[in-house]
């Protein structure tokens, strides 16, 4: 599964990578709120604020019978 | 007479090193965390960083994998460490240490790799595959740009990135300048640089400059082809591809390295899944890079590989006909 977290307001990637929820232990991230601090909660690019609620969140991966 | 889109201004040729050089010197002007890794190489401004912060400059030498947990452990500490080598150097003799001290944490570190199957090194230096194998480790995002202002534009992405990129830095002829200053790039999205109904090429790299070669040849074919710029390699843009496969139903990818795992493939696989239409993958066929012969008059590698404007217009035929052969069926 792989994850992509886009600024919702001009469309900056923040983060591609692994899905953050999906190691079992050890996550080198420990979830997307984690990934928006790195850039001080604002987008480096066009300013906007960056919450939960202002980025796109993309996960893809196949569909298995747990989820 | 073509009609291209709307950021695009074909000049002259340039070097990508000069805009890499450019977005690397000004983002560690402004940001003191940003160092520079040597492993007894050059590095983009190497006489600006020598001369005006030493300090910031870490000399790791012929010893890549140690290059690669040096950096990973400034990164976890928080600077910003660029690698700079050739990228069978840098990324591939030290894959399992990128892949354990860098990827496996999300460590900020950047990479710029040299890499092509264009240039007098020869098989040992001109390597072909650190695309495609990069694309195998989780984490890493990989540009591969087209012309010396996609190149500055890239350089700048990656550093106001957080997390670790790979820049691909072409070994191949000096590309045309392709792209007008206000290119809107932006990492992970890919540029439709000219309308078509035929075909689609998906080019990346130095390849864009032999597509754009190739125009005035599909005119003269009565051929009216499509061509995207692909320098996301990772993660690629998937809507951008199953679009232009709606709208050609045709598609050439091309590419500079090896079609085995590169651009070629995971296109294939986007297509596979989506929307498959016929394909014809233009790159590197299984074998190896080599030494050859570039002159003024001949540039026997280009030849050799079959990565001419000439070449892409067979492989856009070839394509072409595939698909008028499943339209008959």
């Amino acid at each position: 599964m792989s994850e992509k977290i886009n600024c919702g307001h001009c469309g900056m990637m923040l983060y591609h990578g692994e899905e953050i929820a999906r190691r079992l232990y050890m996550r080198a991230i420990p979830s997307e709120e984690t990934v928006l601090g790195f850039y001080g909660n604002a987008c480096p690019r066009c300013k906007g604020a960056l919450s939960l609620e202002t980025v796109k969140v993309e996960i893809k991966g196949r569909r298995t019978h747990a989820r | 007479m073509a009609t291209y889109n709307e950021h695009i201004q074909i000049g002259e040729p340039a070097l990508i090193n000069k805009g890499i050089e450019k977005a690397i010197t000004a983002a560690a002007k402004a940001n003191p965390r940003i160092l520079a890794i040597l492993e007894d190489m050059g590095f983009p401004g190497i006489e600006w960083w020598t001369t005006t912060i030493p300090e910031r400059m870490i000399e790791c030498g012929i010893a890549e994998q140690n290059g690669a947990v040096v950096a990973g452990a400034l990164a976890s500490e928080g600077f910003i460490p660029i690698i700079n080598n050739f990228l069978f150097a840098n990324v591939g003799r030290a894959f399992n240490q990128v892949r354990q001290s860098i990827l496996v944490d999300r460590f900020n570190v950047k990479f710029i790799g040299r890499e092509g199957a264009w240039g007098e090194v020869g098989v040992s230096h001109n390597t072909i595959e650190g695309l495609a194998s990069s694309r195998t480790l989780p984490n890493l995002v990989i540009l591969n740009p087209a012309d010396v202002v996609e190149a500055e534009k890239a350089a700048e992405a990656m550093l106001q990135y957080i997390g670790p990129v790979l820049l691909r830095q072409e070994s191949s002829p000096t590309p045309l300048r392709i792209f007008r200053d206000d290119y809107p790039f932006d990492i992970g999205k890919a540029y439709t640089v000219k309308e078509g109904a035929d075909a689609t090429i998906i080019a990346t790299g130095y390849m864009l400059t032999e597509a754009i070669r190739a125009v005035e040849l599909f005119e003269a074919q009565g051929l009216d082809v499509a061509i995207v710029n692909m320098c996301t390699i990772k993660p690629l843009d998937e809507e951008a591809i199953i679009a232009a496969a709606r709208k050609t139903g045709a598609i050439v990818t091309a590419e500079n390295g090896t079609i085995v795992g590169g651009l070629g493939d995971g296109v294939a696989s986007v297509l596979a899944e989506n929307y498959p239409v016929p394909m014809v993958k233009v790159g590197v066929e299984d074998e190896f890079s080599q030494s050859g012969l570039i002159t003024p008059e001949r540039d026997e590698l280009m030849e050799h590989f079959g990565l001419a404007a000439e070449d892409l217009v067979v492989a856009v035929q070839d394509c072409v006909a595939k698909k008028e052969r499943l339209r008959r069926v």
